[in-house]
């Protein structure tokens, strides 16, 4: 079955990042027909929106986008692209899986956790003020229904995947009203799910506890911010950004993205390790239930990875980014 | 810092109705969750019961200013919070929404 999707190669390495995937996907037998988008810098440079509207609208209608790595200014300059996808799209549910990739050397063995983490309220609401001369305030935006939709969305996930427990992270012992919304709202949800266990963990003992001992989570589901610095810390765990899939679910629209960043300096020069974007192209496709290329990439990933005769940069080679998925290409073929 | 504007925040099932002019003030957007709702267009979202509604004016105002608008505003509104709106050097020292 041939489907439709958005492409958006981003900024710094995203267009030859996104050039090898293509190619890696298109080798995997999956048909799908490509519409290219803008969002990120080149808009912003023709003074129009970081994501231009007619970026969401094409997404609006095909439902379906994979996005390379686009660069966000920091401290001053355009709102973030990345989020300003999230929010104009309600991509409410970051989905970010973590499991051990062979032949991707790191201490953290048998990982096997799903992170699910608020995408469109918190501190991303970027609700922000100088209040006085010498007082900045953010402010912190958390409900009850924006909780409700992601922490479900999170039971749902459990249980369609025959995943055993959920734990819900937060900083309610300091943040009582705020994030014991969260975890209150958790709770409830809690007892729709007898079936799968639920705990729930303070926010620094969690990543303490992620480091000593990651085999007992199994989904994890937190506010916004947690979930940004969680995730991050999960894929360093996995072996790095270089690898780390990510995706962002709505009640219409998914948009499958690596989690790293637009890495500008190696913009040009072949480098950068595709797989983060391969492996959020592998979401992709098990969301569009093409199951056999998804298995097909992914083993042919793996037998590269094992192998360990094509490596980038970041997993200690020289290979590079397109020579990198030709050998993906080969071990399907 | 030069007062010019506030933004005041509505808890409404739906997003208010309010007067596009309080004078000296205009209303510059209404956002949900950090979300421009208004002007259109709209993004399809679904909404929390509180919005930011934004009144700023062209020049400096007074104190005074703003307790008139969230007065009027009041008369058909319930405001939770209400945030005065600064420039500094000429910069707005506020964020804008998504």
């Amino acid at each position: 079955m041939s489907h439709k999707a958005v492409i958006i190669r981003g900024d710094g390495t995203g267009p030859e990042l996104c050039e090898a995937v293509l190619k890696v996907i298109d080798a995997s037998g999956a048909k799908i027909a490509w519409s290219d988008a803008e969002a990120g810098e080149k808009p912003l440079q023709r003074g129009e929106p970081v994501v231009p509207d007619k970026t969401i609208e094409i997404i609006k209608k095909t439902k379906i986008a994979l996005k390379g790595p686009m660069t966000t200014p920091v401290g001053k300059g355009s709102v973030s692209a990345n989020v300003t996808l999230r929010k104009k799209l309600d991509l409410f549910a970051c989905v970010r899986p973590i499991w051990t990739l062979p032949g991707v050397e790191t201490p953290f063995k048998d990982l096997n956790i799903v992170i699910f983490r608020e995408n469109t309220e918190d501190l991303y609401a970027q609700i922000e003020y100088m209040a006085t001369a010498d007082v900045a305030l953010a402010l912190k935006v958390i409900s009850k229904s924006g909780s409700r939709r992601i922490i479900e969305a999170a039971f749902e996930y459990a249980r369609a995947n025959g995943r055993k427990k959920v734990a819900a992270v937060h900083k309610a012992n300091i943040m009582k009203i705020s994030d014991g919304l969260f975890l209150q709202t958790a709770r409830e949800i809690a007892e729709k799910y007898p079936e799968i266990e639920f705990g729930d963990y303070i926010v620094d003992n969690f990543c303490m506890q992620l480091v000593t001992r990651w085999k007992q989570f199994d989904v994890v589901v937190m506010p916004n911010l947690y979930g940004d610095i969680a995730s991050d810390l999960a894929a360093g765990m996995m072996g790095g950004l270089g690898v780390a899939p990510g995706a962002n679910f709505g009640r219409d629209c998914a948009v499958f993205e690596a989690v790293h960043g637009s890495a500008p300096k190696y913009a040009g020069l072949n480098r950068v390790n595709p797989t983060a974007l391969l492996l959020s192209g592998v979401l992709m496709l098990r969301h569009l239930k093409e199951t056999q290329a998804a298995d097909r990439i992914e083993q042919a990933l793996y037998r590269v990875l094992r192998e360990g005769q094509a490596r980038t940069y970041d997993l200690g080679g020289t290979t590079g980014t397109q020579e990198f998925a030709q050998a993906i290409i080969a071990k399907m073929s | 810092m030069k007062l010019v504007g506030a933004d005041i925040y509505i808890w409404s099932e739906k997003m208010p109705d309010l007067p596009k002019e309080i004078s000296p003030f205009s209303l510059l957007l209404i956002s949900n969750r950090g979300t421009k709702i208004y002007p259109p267009p709209a993004p399809d979202l679904e909404f929390n019961d509180w919005w930011r509604c934004r009144y700023r004016a062209q020049k400096e105002v007074s104190h005074a200013d703003i307790q008139r608008l969230l007065d009027t505003v009041s008369q058909k509104n319930v405001w939770t919070k209400a945030q005065k709106l600064f420039e500094i050097n000429g910069m707005n020292a506020y964020s804008e929404p998504y």
